[in-house]
């Protein structure tokens, strides 16, 4: 059984269906990918999944347990994590004190003291020269790594990462898709949406691809590469030359 | 059924006028962002100003009108939002709104200085009071004329935002101020513009109302919450669906007074007058329930907000040395200080304290509250109820009281951010003066308070009693700084920063907006028990709106994140009782008493402050912190070691060393801004 899923859920802003009867799931332990092109609907999606937005039909589920209903803290308390596209640090506090607040809030389950949570994530992502600054002061590049070590202190068993790479130059991605692999291998579940498609189709065991709020195709990387539906949404429908 | 009809045309006639100010402060809002809260001031101060035209110096009224609405009025809301709105460019909410009352409070301190309030005035209906039948009842002209001009101002304001170029750039601005931009319109014209219109139809509107309501300096202000009810029924966005709820809001009133039955005779034999309360209570009690009824926008990513204000980490020396300070002071100082002075210098710390109850709330929490001088009002009449013959138990139960109310109301008010948290908790703290504190049930006029007695500790000198305050303040203030240092002072701060990703990590935003509501009123609800216990005294009338602006005002001014920020409010607002005395009595400047002279600007003191906000969104105490670093800085000869606990926000690197040497952050910035980490800079640094 897939960790999260995600099924005919549909979204209206007013007039406008932004996603409409949407189903997708991800695995824990595997990359999942959430490809589209711009105002596809993904991070709509991603703020479904969350319980920023509420849906106006179909279910969410997360480890088997519809959680549609629930708020997004209490969501967030049964191992759902997230980042954001548009950086959400706490931009009056320092980079350790982002970690801090996160792995500070209490939740049911023993967890490891705050400290070695903590410590263990800015090990991971690698956030010792900076970890005293004040987290608006910092580069694009290290803001994606605070707000992922920060998902990480609360110990996610899913993670929903938004755009991850955008605003990062070619080497920070590739370091930024080393590090969501090896967090996969350790037995994260991750679903990326992502502009860049090199990153998602080196990282992704599986992609989905979102068009006009509906998922237009899911398989392999390979097998959405080929994809004719997948091509013309991101390339266009090919015109007849004219005779 | 005549009285029926005569009710709903009064009713109207008061929709009227609502509609009129409501949709000036719709237009102001929706183009620049800022909530006018000074609009009832102005519309008071323009109804001043056409007296003085026509019944102070003989002009005709359509020409006092004339200058009023097309001259004067939009002429100061051009110049506000050029010199001090203009200024509130990536400020936090709480100085967005602040800087507005501020300008109310500004104007309703000057009014009385101009126009004496002993003096007595009198507008006559502009548009006379010939009658004329109405589905068989009688209307007045002037009645007539104002659901006319409502009818002109609703369709004038459609063509003009929907038909004028004018119009549809100040529309646009809404959507987006850069697009705007780059579409070569100007924001700036478009905000200055409805800032204008805004004040002419605020003029408009205190003008028409002022033969029903009186000219009365306090009463035509606050007429502008009837106002702000009307507005929110609209989002304070929509102006046909605020024309609604103006035509809502007047009716209730006109029914309320035609068709509320009287207070049942069990209540009024207990002190209670319900009829009565909630008739005047009618705007605030609509304002509260369209507040929690109106759908509002939900949690959203907004990225890094990157404000002018500092987060402050408050260092525990510093504080500790600055508390010992406070206490010495006022042991040394108590000695010496005559008694009606010193009365005064402990009312320093009971403000301070009830302005200390916004430094969780607001300077860590990012939460506004208008109400804390009711949660001190309450706690006034807790220590009054169960303290006694000095029973320490009315300070707990004042504590108590406080944080139970500050609680049950932040309940519904847990949903709302912003402007429209302020605008629920101005409702609370309207209905309170109107309604609670008023019954002979509950203050009864006034009650006598008895100062507590802990064990053989006697503190029923005056001197006694001032330092205790003196140690309250600093332990609550100690607390303070404690919290800003603990889990939850952090959460607080996160809260603050991005309500968006606290709730996405798994933060209960609702448990901490409660949490910090309930401990803020508790700290203000001990103050109001200082205060009263202080006087001997609990009434209503130190707990009123009046009082309440001044609070807010010095509070954010002092500097809402800081402790000192707090005490530096307090005695500024109790030195006003005291700094005139030190002028001699029947000294004379230019044939003014220079002692009431001086008395009376420095009224307008917490407004100028309030309004210099705009410019530095700080405060006083933080201004005053970095002067004193520095000093200290230049004597230790920046040997780099005690470094300030402070962090600044980064500044645009366009301003950088222009004309004065850079500091840490301007490095800092630069290097954020060449993506240099510490790493690159050590390397660098090794290298050379």
């Amino acid at each position: 059984m897939p960790l999260l899923e995600v099924a005919d859920v549909s979204v209206r802003f007013g007039g406008h269906m932004a996603v409409e009867a949407a189903t997708l799931s991800a695995d824990a332990g595997s990359v999942t990918g959430l490809i589209g092109p711009n105002g596809a609907g993904k991070t709509t999606l991603f703020n479904v999944i969350c319980g920023l937005v509420s849906p106006v039909h179909g279910r969410v589920r997360f480890d088997g347990d519809d959680i549609t209903g629930t708020s997004t803290h209490q969501r967030a308390r049964r191992g759902l994590a997230r980042t954001f596209q548009r950086l959400e640090l706490f931009g009056s506090l320092t980079v350790l004190e982002n970690l801090q607040v996160a792995a500070e809030i209490p939740r049911r389950e023993r967890r490891a003291p705050v400290a070695t949570r903590v410590d263990a994530a800015v090990e991971q992502c690698g956030l010792g020269p900076f970890l005293h600054r004040r987290a608006d002061v910092i580069t694009t590049g290290q803001a994606r790594l605070v707000e992922l070590a920060r998902a990480l202190v609360t110990e996610p068993r899913m993670l929903l990462a938004d755009e991850p790479a955008s605003g990062l130059d070619s080497s920070e991605t590739e370091h930024f898709g080393d590090l969501l692999a090896r967090l996969a291998a350790d037995g994260l579940g991750v679903l990326l949406v992502e502009h860049d498609v090199s990153l998602v189709m080196k990282v992704c065991s599986r992609i989905s691809v979102l068009d006009y709020g509906k998922v237009i195709a899911t398989g392999t990387p390979a097998e959405v590469r080929a994809d004719q539906r997948v091509v013309q949404a991101y390339l266009g429908v090919p015109v007849e030359a004219p005779t | 059924m005549t009285e029926l009809v005569e009710f709903t045309v009064l009713g109207l006639v008061l929709a009227s006028v609502y509609a009129v100010a409501a949709s000036g402060l719709v237009v102001t809002y929706t183009t620049s962002g800022i909530f006018n809260f000074a609009h009832g001031a102005i519309g008071m101060m323009s109804t001043f100003l056409f007296w003085q035209f026509t019944v102070g110096w003989d002009m005709h009224w359509a020409l006092a009108m004339f200058i009023i609405l097309v001259g004067i009025a939009p002429a100061f809301g051009w110049i506000v939002d050029r010199v001090i709105m203009r200024g509130l460019a990536n400020t936090s909410e709480v100085t967005r709104i602040v800087v507005p009352i501020g300008l109310l409070f500004a104007l309703l301190s000057l009014a009385p200085l101009i126009w004496r309030p002993t003096e007595n005035r009198l507008v006559p209906p502009i548009f006379g009071r010939q009658l004329y039948d109405v589905l068989g009842i009688n209307v007045t002209r002037h009645q007539l004329v104002v659901v006319a001009i409502a009818v002109v101002v609703a369709l004038g304001l459609r063509f003009l935002l929907f038909k004028t170029r004018s119009g549809v750039a100040m529309r646009a601005v809404v959507d987006s101020r850069e697009l705007t931009q780059l579409n070569g319109a100007s924001p700036g014209r478009s905000s200055a513009l409805s800032w204008a219109l805004g004040s002419s139809l605020a003029a408009l509107a205190g003008i028409l109302i002022a033969d029903q309501v009186g000219l009365e300096v306090l009463a035509l202000t606050l007429l502008v919450i009837n106002a702000y009810a009307a507005a929110v029924v609209g989002r304070l966005t929509s102006l046909p669906l605020t024309f609604l709820g103006a035509g809502i809001l007047g009716l209730a009133q006109s029914y309320a007074v035609g068709f509320m039955p009287d207070t049942p005779a069990w209540l009024a034999e207990r002190g209670i007058e319900a009829s009565g309360a909630l008739r005047t209570a009618i705007p605030v009690v609509m304002l509260f329930i369209v507040l929690l009824l109106v759908p509002h926008a939900p949690l959203r990513g907004g990225g890094i907000q990157r404000s002018r204000e500092a987060a402050v980490r408050p260092d525990l020396r510093g504080s500790l040395i600055g508390f010992a300070v406070v206490i010495g002071v006022t042991v040394v100082l108590s000695g010496m200080l005559t008694e009606a002075n010193l009365v005064a210098w402990g009312k320093g710390f009971a403000f301070a304290l009830i302005m200390l109850s916004l430094v969780p709330l607001t300077g860590y929490g990012g939460q506004i509250s208008l109400a804390q001088l009711s949660f001190a009002g309450i706690g006034a009449w807790a220590v009054a109820t169960w303290g006694t013959n000095g029973s320490p138990l009315g300070l707990v139960a004042a504590i108590v009281a406080a944080a139970a109310v500050g609680a049950v109301i932040a309940l519904p008010a847990l949903r709302l951010r912003g402007i429209y948290l302020a605008l629920a908790t101005l409702a609370f703290a309207v209905f309170m003066e109107r309604a609670v504190f008023t019954q002979q049930a509950v203050f009864g006029g006034s009650k006598p308070v008895s100062r507590p007695q802990f064990g053989p500790l006697e503190l029923t000198s005056n001197r006694a009693f001032v330092i205790f305050m003196a140690v309250a303040f600093c332990a609550v203030g100690m607390g303070v700084v404690l919290l800003r240092r603990s889990r939850f002072g952090r959460r607080l701060q996160a809260m603050k920063d991005s309500p968006a990703a606290c709730a996405t990590l798994g933060m209960s935003l609702t448990t901490t907006k409660l949490m910090v509501f309930a401990l803020s009123a508790a700290i203000a609800g001990l103050g109001g028990a200082l205060l009263a216990s202080l006087q001997r005294l609990a009434s209503p009338a130190n707990f009123d709106l009046l009082h309440a602006l001044p609070i807010l005002l010095l509070a954010v001014a002092g500097g809402v994140a800081l402790v000192s920020g707090s005490l530096f409010g307090g005695f500024m607002l109790a030195s006003f009782a005291i700094v005139p005395g030190w002028i001699p009595e029947g000294w004379e400047i230019a044939g003014f008493n220079a002692r009431n002279s001086f008395s009376n600007l420095l009224l307008l003191l917490p407004a100028v402050l309030g309004v210099s906000l705009a410019h530095n969104p700080n405060g006083a105490a933080h201004e005053i912190g970095q002067q004193v670093r520095g000093v200290l800085a230049r004597v230790r000869g920046a040997t780099g070691e005690d470094e300030p606990d402070m962090v600044l926000p980064p500044r645009n690197v366009e301003t950088l060393g222009v004309d004065r040497p850079l500091r840490d952050e301007d490095i800092a910035a630069v290097d954020t801004l060449l993506g240099l980490d510490e790493e690159v800079i050590g390397a660098a640094a090794r290298s050379r």
